[in-house]
């Protein structure tokens, strides 16, 4: 018999009413610390963000449901504990420790749904795709025999999410879609935002929302019927990728800023990638280096800092360096994966500046299979970018064949960046060509689109090389008249009435560095305060 | 002036022959490789990994000249493409490409090479970069 406590909370955990369930299940607690009231003030303390009390009170709840004999929910919470463990505590010993308790106590287990749970966190603990995907099987097998809809929907999320990273798009789609679908209909609230984080996830993977349309009107119906449930707060690093990849870099960076606040908050490590590593990488886009080198500075250690910190040495004239780490990094995940699509795409970078061709053209068949796989516009994209550059080297015909086919696929695939970078390789190929209109007119569109998105140093870059062919060019990067864009950002900080030290919290800057920008920005402007700043600019903005 | 080109064409000879004994003795321990510091085994494995990918490789020195200490040579490599080179599968396609070396010999051991082929003809000779429309 469940208590009134235990009742009411869970009743409140079916409305997202997570600190009335709470408050149930502390009282159930107090009253007799059932499993079922421990447990339940587990649940209730994760969705309330406290990552820490949940860890506590589901391993009383472990301990508990242990006295009573039920040995299929004691282990269902080790193997939740081992992924709390590994991902957000960053305790690999701890989560090593409870994947072995919930395995032992599985293994005297007859037949049942626990067998199934089992393989999903085999799944889940897995590096390799393939193996993902099968342990996602297995436990997909396990729920269907034995009707536990919850173990379906995550076992379907697990091998969508694993035959997506594999590159078999469409049907890793199809599970996903799958798993949305009965998520929605029934499902307890933890289920719903793991099938999300796969699917954004996913989406990052793909790097194309559009692919994932006909979810949006579902899932924002969902979030309206059930305002409580914020998911959103885990996948502020995936979203944000997805902005970066389409071109919205400031809401990229909004997202990434938020969740380092968050983690910074908690103390907790990221679910997924580290925002500090996105943010580094978007920094290195925007060509601001510096910045890009501190911020990597602490987390360098971190799988996913190996491409920001390829893209850095890169940037800054090291492609030896680019290559050891992205060469170590590969042989690690393997190169037939999506995972592996940006760190080939940086080698086969690396790999021309080094003059490397040979090792350049077979970096490029790498990301071929994985074109021809996964029929995606984006890798077709970054492969033929890449042989469009190598056959640059001496065949201009192929070159430009290639470079046209790079241009459509990132178009298709709406990558402003990789499209402006596209223009600028045939501005070059042009010119080496001596078909100086040609190489005038593409650098142009070049410079163009990498002063939209923000891209200063691959625009200066463009900029010298119109210079060289004589053509003028404005200089420098200008917005709202005469602000640099570091100005410009300041400025909006200002406008959204932020203090000094706000400000310097905000850019990753000292709030000295962030008074000598407004100072600056007020000057250029010809304002005396803030106000009048905010006044000028959003009279002459209409808004 | 001529025992150090001598030393040189008996590189290319061992090559040749796949003798790799006397390719190891050769190479100074302490060489260096287009600038780098290298080894013998480091530049054998390079060499493997081509003999591999064109098991028929021939090397065929065209001219070389010595200032007693540096050996420069002209050399023209042909070869058929029939096992992975580096990630690129077999194309069964046969190459014929150019290559210059620079080194110094002393003491009758290979101290410093500087190597460059005409990467971009091998490419184009093995087909491997597209006509540029989607597969």
């Amino acid at each position: 018999m469940a208590s009134g406590g235990e009742l009411a909370g869970e009743e409140a955990m079916r409305r997202g009413a997570w600190a009335e369930a709470a408050a149930a299940f502390r009282e159930a607690v107090e009253t007799a610390p059932t499993p079922r009231a421990l447990d339940g003030l587990g649940r209730a303390s994760w969705w309330l963000g406290d990552v820490d009390a949940a860890v506590t009170h589901r391993g009383h709840a472990f301990d508990a449901y242990r006295r009573v004999d039920d040995d299929a929910a004691a282990a269902r919470i080790a193997f939740w504990l081992s992924r709390e463990f590994r991902l957000v505590v960053g305790n690999p010993a701890a989560a090593n420790g409870w994947f072995a308790r919930g395995d032992e106590l599985v293994e005297a287990l007859p037949d049942g749904a626990a067998h199934g749970w089992r393989h999903l966190a085999r799944s889940d603990r897995s590096m390799d795709p393939a193996a993902r995907e099968r342990h996602a099987e297995e436990a997909l097998a396990v729920a269907r025999r034995w009707h536990d809809g919850d173990l379906e929907v995550y076992a379907l999320a697990a091998r969508g999410l694993a035959r997506v990273t594999s590159g078999w798009i469409d049907r890793g789609i199809t599970d996903l879609d799958a798993a949305v679908a009965s998520a929605i209909q029934a499902a307890e609230p933890e289920t719903v935002g793991d099938v999300l984080c796969s699917l954004m996830a996913a989406v990052e993977l793909v790097g194309d929302a559009s692919r994932f349309a006909q979810w949006n009107d579902v899932l924002e119906q969902y979030m309206l019927s059930q305002p409580h449930v914020r998911l959103t707060g885990f996948c502020f690093t995936c979203c944000g990728e997805v902005f970066v990849v389409n071109g919205r870099w400031k809401d990229a960076e909004q997202q990434f800023v938020a969740a380092i606040d968050m983690l910074e908050q908690t103390g907790h490590r990221s679910r997924c990638a580290h925002p500090v590593t996105r943010l580094a990488h978007l920094r290195i886009r925007q060509g601001r280096l510096e910045e890009a080198e501190a911020l990597l500075e602490e987390f360098v250690d971190l799988p996913e800092a190996v491409e920001p910190t390829a893209a850095l040495r890169l940037a800054q004239g090291q492609p030896t360096g680019a290559i050891r780490v992205l060469e170590r990094r590969l042989a690690a995940i393997g190169t037939d994966t999506l995972l592996a699509v940006p760190l080939l795409t940086l080698l086969g970078d690396a790999q021309l500046a080094a003059g490397d061709l040979v090792g350049a053209a077979a970096t490029a068949e790498l990301l071929a299979a994985m074109a021809d796989r996964s029929d995606l516009a984006r890798v077709r994209g970054l492969q033929t970018l890449l042989q469009g550059r190598i056959a640059a080297r001496g065949d201009e015909g192929t070159a430009l064949r290639l470079l046209d086919t790079a241009l459509g696929a990132f178009q298709e695939a709406a990558m402003p960046l990789e499209v402006a970078a596209t223009h600028w390789a045939l501005a070059r190929l042009a010119a080496d060509a001596g078909d100086i209109d040609t190489a005038t007119e593409e650098g142009r569109v070049a410079l163009g689109r990498f002063r939209e998105l923000g891209a200063t140093r691959s625009s200066d870059e463009v900029a010298a090389f119109l210079r060289e062919l004589g053509v003028r060019v404005q200089s420098g990067t200008r917005a709202e008249g005469l602000l640099t864009h570091r100005e410009q950002e300041v400025l909006d900080l200002v406008i959204a009435g932020m203090t000094n030290t706000e400000i310097a919290a905000r850019l990753f800057i000292s709030p000295k560095t962030a008074g000598n920008h407004v100072s600056n920005v007020l000057a250029k402007l010809g304002v005396r305060s803030r106000t009048e700043a905010a006044a000028r600019v959003l009279k002459q903005r209409g808004t | 002036m001529s025992d150090t080109i001598a030393t040189v064409r008996a590189v290319y000879d061992a090559m040749n022959t796949r003798d790799f004994a006397v390719f190891d003795r050769l190479y100074a321990p302490d060489v260096t490789f287009n600038g780098a510091p290298s080894s013998p085994e480091v530049i054998r494995q390079y060499c493997s990994a081509y003999l591999q990918a064109f098991p028929d490789l021939d090397l065929t020195v065209e001219h070389a000249i010595s200032d007693g200490t540096w050996v420069a040579a002209r050399v023209v490599a042909r070869g058929t493409h029939t096992a992975d080179l580096e990630g690129i599968p077999a194309t069964g396609r046969s190459i014929e490409v150019a290559q210059h070396d620079l080194v110094r010999v002393t003491d009758g051991r290979l101290t410093d090479c500087w190597t460059v082929f005409d990467q971009f003809a091998m490419l184009q000779q093995l087909g491997v970069l597209p006509a540029g429309q989607p597969a």
